[in-house]
């Protein structure tokens, strides 16, 4: 069992208030990670919180930290709150970027705007945690860091452009930076989840029309999937069961692209 | 208590080509988080240290059976309870120049890489010894899409296995049986302490793994407890490269 265990890992996950970011902090919680928890609303990373702590083993209980950051707008806040939570905690052993937004339109409806603000939070903001808590003084003796990407990345759908593109740019980016950070001891990977029931997901399906519904659940062999279902995979890539796994992009997604 | 998602606990899991290296590892490993393990190979000797090796547990058993042999596979078959998980991991490397290759090779190589081991599943699944929501994993290699000179028949039947892999995700995806694949990379083991390959080549080999080092059978031991797990119960069709980062380089 211990060689799947988080216990003593100083873990940051952004996009941590909501869906699968939410999940992968609650499930690194249980298996006794230490959770730095990144989100834009205060309250919701105070309720995150609360979930986490209620799931801790007695190590991490309580030690849990919440900052408060708009990936959009205020990147450079990273810096001070990587320095505060390394102050705090000690040095950082991974991280699970999770935070995105989706911007669902066709190609002559996209503006410069959208794919720019499309491309900071989820690939650019990435990066540059990426940049930060690799520094010698942040980051710990071995690390791993973790991407949450997207099938679209390797296959086609209908109006999310930007979306696919960004996604894209990790899977690519990570590959680069596992090359730069293996002298590091840092392991790098993208998880491509296919469709994933997380709240705004399912609000999502049940505004299609009932025929449009089946068709996308039909794609995925298995069924559509559980934020666990990532999560358990981002348990494994943070874990020293894994260390020898870098530049991968894992996919995860019920059968859907061996099709 | 929370339970950990990567327990094997109360599933029965069937390794084969375990009397070594990598699939021992998958054996001690599977067995260490828990499974009933089940076992085969040639060699009595082996297989047993392959036992000895495992948690205590009444239920650890190997089967004796050459894969090659089709009355031992109908035998060994006959004899497995209905299975949690299968791994198959028997394989051979044949270095050979494409124009040396001679059709035996072919057939030898394929036969050990890819043809038992469907034969293996086929007669698995017609006499139902796989549960609904089972895994199977089979251990292909990196070579399949990164090659070396010489080792095309090696390459193209772990190729075979790739896309073996993907087609009985989709056959058995109605009921709910996963199958994956693991992409090793290079994995020192004994066999390789024993062989001929001189330290240069392998210094030089080692060049061309970012992480510094090659890999050890445990490395594979544990994405296969993950694929084996409840934890990649989503994971179907997946090829899951673990090789130190030496496909990206």
């Amino acid at each position: 069992m211990d060689r799947f265990s988080l216990i003593n890992k100083n873990i940051i996950i952004t996009g941590a208030t909501s869906g699968i970011g939410r999940v992968c902090a609650i499930e690194c919680a249980k298996m006794g990670a230490i959770i730095i928890i990144l989100g834009r609303n205060s309250d919701r990373l105070l309720e995150v919180c609360a979930e986490v702590n209620e799931v801790s083993k007695d190590n991490s209980k309580g030690k849990h930290l919440t900052y408060s950051i708009d990936l959009l707008n205020d990147l450079s806040l990273l810096v001070t709150i990587v320095d505060d939570a390394v102050t705090k905690l000690g040095k950082i052993d991974g991280f699970i970027h999770a935070a995105g937004i989706e911007k669902t339109l066709p190609i002559s409806a996209m503006k410069e705007t959208d794919y720019e603000n499309i491309f900071k939070v989820n690939a650019i903001s990435g990066f540059d945690l990426a940049k930060v808590v690799s520094k010698k003084k942040n980051s710990a003796e071995k690390g791993s860091f973790v991407f949450i990407s997207s099938i679209t990345a390797v296959i086609g759908r209908i109006g999310v452009v930007g979306y696919a593109a960004s996604k894209g740019a990790l899977v690519a980016g990570a590959k680069s930076m596992a090359l730069e950070l293996a002298t590091k001891n840092i392991t790098v990977n993208c998880i491509s989840p296919g469709t994933i029931l997380t709240p705004m997901m399912v609000k999502y399906l049940d505004s299609l029309p009932e025929d449009e519904k089946i068709k996308r659940k039909d794609g995925f062999p298995l069924g559509l999937g559980e934020p666990n279902d990532v999560a358990n995979l981002a348990i494994f890539l943070l874990s020293d069961a894994s260390k020898w796994i870098t530049g991968q992009n894992m996919i995860v997604d019920g059968g859907y692209t061996a099709r | 208590m929370i339970q950990n998602p990567f327990t094997l606990e109360n599933k029965t899991i069937f390794v084969t080509g375990s009397s070594a290296g990598i699939g021992r590892a998958i054996a001690v490993g599977c067995s260490k988080m828990g499974a009933d393990v089940i076992i085969t190979g040639r060699n009595i000797a082996r297989i047993q240290e392959t036992l000895d090796e495992m948690q205590v547990n009444l239920n650890n058993r190997y089967v004796l059976a050459d894969l090659q042999n089709d009355t031992d596979l109908e035998k060994l078959v006959e004899d497995l309870p209905v299975l949690d998980g299968i791994v198959f991991n028997a394989g051979i490397v044949k270095t050979v120049p494409v124009s040396f290759i001679k059709k035996q090779q072919i057939q030898e190589v394929f036969d050990v890489n890819f043809n038992s081991s469907v034969i293996l599943i086929q007669k698995i699944l017609s006499k139902k010894k796989i549960k609904k929501g089972g895994s199977i994993c089979f251990i292909s290699s990196v070579a399949s899409s990164y090659v070396n000179i010489g080792n095309s028949l090696y390459s193209a039947s772990k190729g075979a296995i790739n896309s073996f892999t993907k087609a009985l995700a989709l056959e058995l995806a109605s009921k709910n049986i996963r199958v994956n694949a693991i992409l090793p990379g290079f994995i020192e083991t004994k066999i390789l302490e024993k062989s001929n390959i001189d330290e240069n080549s392998l210094k030089e080999h080692l060049k061309k793994y970012p992480m510094g080092r090659f890999g050890k059978p445990d490395d594979i031991a544990n994405a296969t407890i993950y694929l084996m797990s409840d934890a990649s119960q989503w994971t179907t069709g997946s090829l899951m490269t673990v090789d130190g980062g030496y496909s990206i380089k």
